[in-house]
């Protein structure tokens, strides 16, 4: 696992408050089991995937694909660890912003963690994913999907529910965060080469990169 | 009361080796990581080189990559936008139908994303002041390593900045900011473990700790008692520096008029001052007697003999055992009077804290002591494989004077922990001491 025959080292940051299930939910993705167990993380921990990127060419073209080597931190959500967990934000790619739709509180928490990884990640507008998780227990629902909806909207991100028990959405919101991020790199390496814009805190993602004129002289 | 209070620090304890496993797990992927990076910008090298013109060159027309040589009106060659080269069509590759590179730029730019520097120079625009390849985990460790083995000499400033590499003009204040809010957990867990056995005067009492797991009081008693030498040493040096008297005067206040039970969130918002205070104070004073000792003795003696011992992994309790049979032909520790009291110690290197230190009794008046005792060291198998282990031999003379008899190192790195050839006895010859730079170690993590 450790190799290095791997074309990208993708980080990715799962967080959220205490016991909204990040821990079950990265298990559920690079192990495909469900533990129902509550353990709670101490402090940090990571697991790690492998995992075949297909780059679509950029106008749909038939693309490349990558082997991607996935390192999932996982956080602890309780208050007492907080210093420790902020501090690896700024070493994640892309983030797995994880509520619980069961409990009101989380979805209310989710503010606070924005703000948190504004302030500690490795810029001002990373990418993100949100996520609702425990989507299976809808008996026990307390955030409708359309609160939620409006709430990543206004941060301009994705929303996704998922549920670790049944594996709902688990892979394609990890999948998503990935695309983020590649898109994300390839605009970062071009856009230093045109032009330095800086862009808005407020959006989630970047602008498009405008397309360049053609050079002429060919 | 005082059965609630060592539960809690019991946890400390386990929840601090619990993250630094994480951590020297995560060592394992940025190794793997930094290799791949190596060899990438390897290959970029090699490309730019095939593709450097000399001055004159670079008056005719040619392609700058592959040299052909390019015509007026037709195959003009274009300048690539990125290093400003002519290059025929041959050597451009398109990201779409408007944008291309030359093959040089296009390779620049996949180095570019494959490696991260993406991310980084995205980071370095935000927090420009600190390290800018480091990981938070790597920063931790390192703080960690230095804060459990602190230089000998106290009243230096905290060395952090120079863990963080690369050469990057460092803002110190901003630096420490960071590693003092992570570090601080660290600290938070060693000041617990060492809270509850410590009275007020009693430096060594963390010692307790280290060895009791180990059934080995008896020793830690012997060891308390005979290092009072080096507390008045220490003692000596806090009154010189009135400054710091002040400091661990703070500490222990804090400490006391704390509740254990609440006393670890109140950790994380303790001032710098304290912390590193207080950092400082434990770290130096616990390491001075290994330190100093150490140090001094280490080319007083010949190294002869060999030492026959069996190292074995058992995975169910995660545990590495090293079973130290007997010495055979060691030196005298004392020559002209024909003296030997040898025990050994163990490191499991690049942790060179007490916590990493463990030893054998010491047996009397022999140069072919048989020892049969077994160390164990509690680490997880993914860890292992970043660790050295050393093994040294000592004379432990009188007032506890230690001169060194030689040592072996058993690097992990390569270990194959199901052979079990390796599980048997075996002797290894003894070596004379290998001074480990600092540096190395930094390297190693």
């Amino acid at each position: 696992m450790t190799d290095g025959d791997y074309d990208y080292l993708i980080k990715l940051l799962a967080l959220g408050d205490s016991g909204v299930g990040k821990t079950t939910f990265l298990y559920r993705y690079t192990d495909r089991i469900f533990n129902p167990k509550f353990i709670t993380t101490v402090g940090i921990d990571f697991r790690e995937k492998r995992v075949v990127y297909n780059n679509t060419g950029p106008n749909g073209s038939p693309g490349k694909t990558f082997k991607v080597h996935l390192q999932l931190w996982d956080t602890a959500g309780q208050e007492r660890f907080r210093s420790l967990t902020t501090a690896f934000f700024r070493d994640a790619m892309g983030f797995l912003l994880m509520f619980d739709l069961t409990s009101q509180q989380s979805f209310l928490n989710v503010r606070n963690w924005m703000s948190q990884l504004q302030a500690n990640a490795y810029c001002e507008n990373p990418d993100i994913v949100l996520i609702g998780n425990k989507a299976d227990l809808s008996d026990q629902r307390e955030v409708n999907e359309r609160q939620a909806k409006d709430l990543a909207d206004k941060y301009g991100i994705p929303y996704f529910e998922t549920s670790a028990a049944t594996g709902q959405n688990v892979e394609k919101t990890v999948d998503m965060l990935l695309d983020l991020i590649m898109k994300r790199m390839e605009q970062c390496v071009d856009k230093t080469q045109v032009s330095e814009t800086v862009n808005g805190a407020a959006s989630g993602k970047l602008d498009p990169v405008k397309p360049e004129e053609k050079k002429c002289a060919c | 009361m005082m059965a609630e209070e060592f539960s809690l620090s019991f946890l400390m304890e386990l929840e601090r080796d619990k993250i630094l496993e994480v951590l020297y797990r995560d060592q394992v992927v940025q190794k793997a990581e930094d290799d791949r990076i190596r060899k990438l910008k390897m290959q970029l090298h090699q490309l730019r080189w095939k593709g450097v013109k000399n001055v004159n060159e670079s008056q005719e027309r040619s392609c700058a990559r592959c040299q052909q040589s390019l015509g007026w009106m037709l195959n003009r060659g274009a300048v690539c936008e990125g290093c400003s080269h002519r290059v025929c069509s041959g050597c451009r590759i398109y990201l779409n139908i408007y944008i291309w590179k030359c093959t040089v730029c296009y390779a620049h730019r996949e180095v570019k994303i494959k490696t991260g520097d993406w991310f980084f120079e995205e980071r370095a625009k935000k927090f420009s002041l600190s390290g800018k390849y480091e990981t938070t985990g790597t920063k931790l460790l390192t703080s960690y390593q230095k804060m459990s083995n602190i230089s000998v000499v106290p009243p230096t400033p905290p060395p952090f900045a120079e863990a963080a590499s690369e050469g990057n003009s460092m803002d110190l204040s901003k630096s420490k900011g960071f590693t003092k809010s992570v570090e601080n957990l660290f600290f938070s867990l060693t000041t617990h473990m060492k809270k509850i056995s410590k009275s007020q005067d009693d430096v060594t009492a963390p010692r307790f700790h280290l060895t009791a797991d180990y059934g080995q009081h008896a020793e830690w008693r012997k060891e308390r008692r005979s290092q009072s030498d080096t507390a008045i040493d220490i003692a000596n040096r806090i009154t010189n520096a009135p400054n710091l008297l002040n400091l661990i005067k703070k500490t222990k206040g804090t400490e006391e008029c704390e509740d254990s039970s609440s006393k670890q969130e109140e950790d994380f918002n303790f001032t710098s001052n304290t912390i590193f205070s207080g950092r400082r104070k434990y770290g130096s004073i616990c390491s001075i007697n290994s330190t100093c000792t150490e140090a001094d003795n280490y080319d007083k003696t010949n190294v002869t003999g060999e030492i026959e011992l069996a190292i074995m992994y058992n995975f169910k309790t995660s545990t590495l055992e090293i079973c130290i049979k007997a010495c055979t032909n060691l030196a005298y520790g004392e020559e002209k009077k024909k003296k030997c009291n040898p025990y050994v110690k163990t490191y499991l290197l690049p942790d060179k804290s007490p916590q990493s230190k463990l030893k054998t009794a010491v047996k009397k008046n022999t140069v072919n002591p048989s020892f049969l005792e077994t160390l164990k060291y509690k680490i997880h198998c993914s860890q292992l494989v970043t660790r050295m282990l050393q093994i040294s031999v000592w004379h432990s003379g009188t007032l506890k004077r230690k001169v060194f008899l030689g040592e072996v190192l058993i690097p992990f790195e390569s270990w194959d922990f199901g052979d079990n050839s390796l599980q048997s006895f075996n002797c290894y010859q003894l070596k004379t001491k290998v001074i480990i730079a600092p540096q190395n170690r930094a390297c190693m993590v």
